[in-house]
């Protein structure tokens, strides 16, 4: 069986049984190369500003590369952003923020010392509206100037979602 | 360039009330941000959809999707996707829309306006369903939320059972903040 409105195939199960939905809103898309000198001094830094994210999945065409995920329907949504730091000798702090037109989700500020690469993730349960967006924040405090890179290759910075109900 | 929405948007003062309680954005900025997620949804759809038919109709394409949105637009085989509003319910207002949000509308790139024009029936209604969906959205959530509140304070009598009273009445209270204020709060602590 092949459930299909008038244009699209929405509900695909396979010769085995399994289900797969080709329209389900879902995305995975990670930056590729250093973003760098983004934040240190307080800035609010969104991903993707400076370097597009590189898209490894956009099923139902929501994301944009500037970091952009627009919900297609009302619903509930997971997020999930991962992002690596490095490259100061200074001590900072650092926090992160999954911004949806409803609230914005962060995770708690933690302090950075030497040069040393540090990785930092979570995901939320968001409600979002039609049309709603959701951008990925980093904020970096404690220096005087923004020196902070994020790091860029294989998938360690990346966000990721998908419709669940 | 071109200009959508041009002859602006009225919404009323419950409806910016109720906004304003979730939303950091104005309401024009989210706006900008639903009608750049059309765009994106129509140019990538399209893309999608036709980009091998239009490599197998020419020995080299453009390289930017401008040019290749543009080309594939053109294709004799192309077809409007006439598609209708993502989604559409209409807030329970009492009260008149008085309140200008779109001053100016939208202005977008030549190409995003072909997609748009392409992909939705009409991209300008879709907009407007939106930002009346999302309203209507804002308020059956606040109003969720809000309830509790009301009946754990021992000295509220009675709860309105309008909407648009319901909104105005309980952005009165002494410690309520909206979106904006609580960020400001949290950000002095």
């Amino acid at each position: 069986m092949v459930t299909n409105n008038l244009n699209n195939t929405y509900i695909k199960p396979t010769t085995n049984h399994e289900v797969t939905q080709p329209l389900q809103p879902a995305f995975l898309a990670a930056i590729r190369s250093t973003d760098s000198n983004v934040t240190g001094a307080g800035t609010v830094y969104t991903l993707g500003t400076n370097v597009a994210f590189t898209e490894v999945f956009d099923q139902n065409a929501d994301f944009n590369t500037n970091g952009t995920f627009t919900a297609s329907v009302t619903g509930r949504y997971l997020l999930i952003y991962v992002i690596r730091v490095f490259g100061t000798n200074n001590n900072y702090s650092i926090y992160i923020e999954i911004v949806t037109s409803n609230r914005t989700y962060k995770f708690n500020k933690f302090n950075v010392t030497g040069i040393g690469e540090v990785g930092v993730g979570f995901q939320t349960i968001a409600d979002m509206d039609a049309s709603d967006t959701v951008t990925f924040k980093v904020v970096g405090t404690g220096i005087g100037s923004d020196i902070v890179n994020i790091q860029g290759y294989s998938e360690v910075t990346f966000v990721s979602g998908f419709l669940i109900s | 360039m071109k200009t959508l929405c041009e002859n602006g948007h009225t919404i009323s003062t419950a409806d910016k009330l109720v906004f304003e309680h979730y939303s950091l954005e104005t309401s024009k900025e989210w706006s900008t941000g639903a009608l750049n997620g059309l765009i994106t949804k129509a140019v990538k759809t399209i893309y999608n959809d036709y980009i091998e038919e239009y490599k197998t109709n020419n020995t080299s394409i453009p390289a930017t999707i401008e040019g290749i949105i543009t080309g594939i637009l053109s294709l004799e085989t192309f077809k409007p996707y006439n598609k209708p509003s993502p989604e559409k319910e209409i807030p329970e207002r009492t009260i008149s829309c008085t309140e200008e949000v779109w001053s100016g509308g939208f202005e977008i790139e030549d190409y995003e306006y072909s997609a748009l024009t392409s992909f939705y029936a009409d991209p300008e209604q879709a907009l407007y369903d939106l930002m009346d969906n999302k309203i209507s959205k804002r308020r059956t959530a606040f109003i969720k939320e809000s309830t509790p509140i009301l009946l754990a304070d021992s000295t509220v009598t009675t709860i309105p059972t309008i909407q648009d009273d319901f909104i105005s009445q309980f952005v009165l209270r002494v410690d309520y903040k909206n979106a904006v204020e609580l960020k400001a709060e949290q950000e002095a602590h």
